[in-house]
């Protein structure tokens, strides 16, 4: 037999219909209002779950990105002052050259002398660059000067280098940025490995050695400058130019890993437009169909609701 | 006569609104309180572990970095939110050292609650808050549909159809008038038989 078909049945009926059209229709709207695909974690658990690890995915790549930055701006303040030194010591191999010659008399020999001294604060100037407040030279103690103010004349050990070997010394960790997860790179260079700390330290370092070449032009010592000093710079300035090249292959390496995180943000980012973004087409379709749906339902409804036998009786 | 319904009385509900929403209070959203708080402990923890084995910009030993116990009173040391230099970001006391802040920022990929790292526990948390609630709104889906159909039933047999009474309507009346022309027509027989009987020739 046939369900008996209340008055009630159709009006409860059309009423819970039109209820569930009407609560799709409001989250078509909302999702076309937002833009956004998950609104609440009820959503769709999973997806909140995969958006929240590509938020954090997210997060952790920018903030690579801004130590790689920072790492960038340290290392390029270091080859700046790096490129001073190189071109004062090649200054001084001219002037060494200049000094050592026999034609020269000894006044010449002691202007030339004064100049080196003056080249020789410039140098520690450099080498007491700072990057942001920072003094980049000086290991982790990067509050000290590593070279302090001198008397002038000099006083040996006025060249003492004031700061730590963090970073140089590979059992002290230096100055470190995280580039990548779980990647870590010491970016500092310390000035004692290859200034030294000056006349009578026996380091044998550029300072040292211009120090004691300063010395030997003043007592006109040319067999000293000829014999040793010429060449321990010369062995120093190979020193420097390796110094200088492994920075700027940290450079490289900074170059190369900010590529890949700028890639790697890219695609995540990507990834998690797809997971939690509403496609924005698709979302307008179904807000339309659902729209004539809903309104089809009104029509049917009213007028099923409005009619009945008592319309066609007399 | 007023009576107060007393806290014992309800825990024999088993079903019903009153007895969900005494779950809810009492058992759901606590059970999500006590999963944020492992969460934020863990995090408070092994936080100020890490920081306090580091040494501040002064060279002075790392302080409390989180303050408070759970979720409800969780909030960054307020010494050292006035104070950035407090922070313990050098493993030496060397200003320039910032190994004890990468340790702590490495906690973002250790696993410290069982074998979830933080970030993993409360994403747990919120899946678990999201296919809870989901679940809840697919049983009321469904049990809305049961509720419809056994309504549906009932109405079938105990409802009322309009076009069923219009249709009684109808053939009740149309028998009332059919008794009636019954009777108009037993009143003429009547009244050929009682007036003009025996008149015959007249």
């Amino acid at each position: 037999m046939a369900m008996r078909i209340t008055t009630s049945m159709v009006q409860r009926n059309i009423l819970s219909d039109l209820n569930s059209i009407s609560s799709k229709l409001t989250r078509t709207q909302m999702k076309s209002a937002s833009g956004k695909e998950i609104m609440r974690p009820s959503d769709d658990p999973f997806g909140t779950a995969q958006a929240m690890a590509l938020r954090q995915s997210l997060s952790a790549n920018q903030q690579h990105q801004r130590n790689v930055e920072d790492a960038m701006g340290w290392q390029d303040a270091t080859e700046q002052a790096l490129m001073d030194i190189t071109d004062s010591v090649e200054k001084v191999k001219s002037l060494l050259v200049q000094g050592a010659s026999d034609s020269l008399d000894q006044t010449g020999r002691d202007a030339i002398a004064s100049e080196l001294e003056q080249i020789i604060e410039g140098i520690k100037m450099a080498a007491n660059t700072s990057y942001r407040g920072s003094y980049l030279f000086a290991g982790t103690e990067t509050s000290t000067r590593p070279y302090a103010a001198t008397s002038n004349p000099y006083v040996p050990g006025d060249d003492a280098y004031q700061g730590d070997e963090a970073g140089w010394n590979p059992a002290v960790p230096g100055i470190i940025r995280e580039i990548g997860p779980g990647v870590q790179m010491s970016i500092n260079v310390v000035a004692r490995q290859f200034l030294g700390d000056g006349q009578g330290s026996g380091d044998g370092k550029l300072l040292d050695v211009m120090r004691d070449a300063v010395g030997n032009l003043r007592s006109g010592n040319i067999t000293a400058l000829r014999a040793s000093d010429m060449d321990r710079l010369e062995q120093n300035f190979d020193l420097l130019l390796e110094v200088r090249a492994e920075n700027g292959a940290k450079t490289n390496r900074l170059e190369a890993a900010l590529g890949r995180l700028t890639q790697l943000e890219e695609s995540v980012t990507d990834q998690l437009s797809k997971t939690e973004d509403a496609d924005i087409a698709e979302t307008l379709i179904e807000l339309n169909s659902q729209t004539a749906a809903y309104q089809a339902a009104l029509r049917a409804g009213a007028s099923i609701v409005q009619t009945s036998l008592m319309d066609f009786l007399r | 006569v007023a009576s107060t319904v007393t806290e014992a009385a309800m825990t024999s509900l088993t079903s019903g609104k009153l007895a969900g929403l005494r779950q809810l209070r009492d058992t759901t959203v606590p059970g999500y309180v006590t999963q944020l708080d492992t969460v934020v402990a863990a995090l408070i923890a092994q936080t100020n572990a890490r920081h306090a084995a580091g040494f501040t910009l002064t060279g002075a030993g790392g302080g409390t970095f989180f303050t408070g116990t759970g979720s409800a009173d969780v909030a960054v040391n307020a010494a050292l939110a006035a104070n950035p230099a407090l922070v313990a970001a050098s493993s030496n006391g060397q200003p320039g050292n910032n190994a004890n802040a990468l340790s702590i920022a490495a906690l973002r990929t250790t696993a410290v609650i069982g074998s979830s790292t933080i970030d993993t526990a409360y994403a747990q948390l919120v899946t678990t808050i999201g296919s809870d609630a989901l679940d809840a709104r697919r049983d009321l889906d469904n049990a809305s549909i049961l509720v419809d159909s056994l309504e549906d039933r009932r109405q079938s047999v105990s409802g009322v159809s309009l076009d069923e009474e219009m249709v009684n309507l109808v053939r009740f009346q149309r028998a009332y008038q059919a008794s009636s022309r019954a009777m108009s027509t037993m009143d003429e027989m009547l009244d050929v038989l009682i007036n003009r009987t025996g008149r015959v020739g007249l």
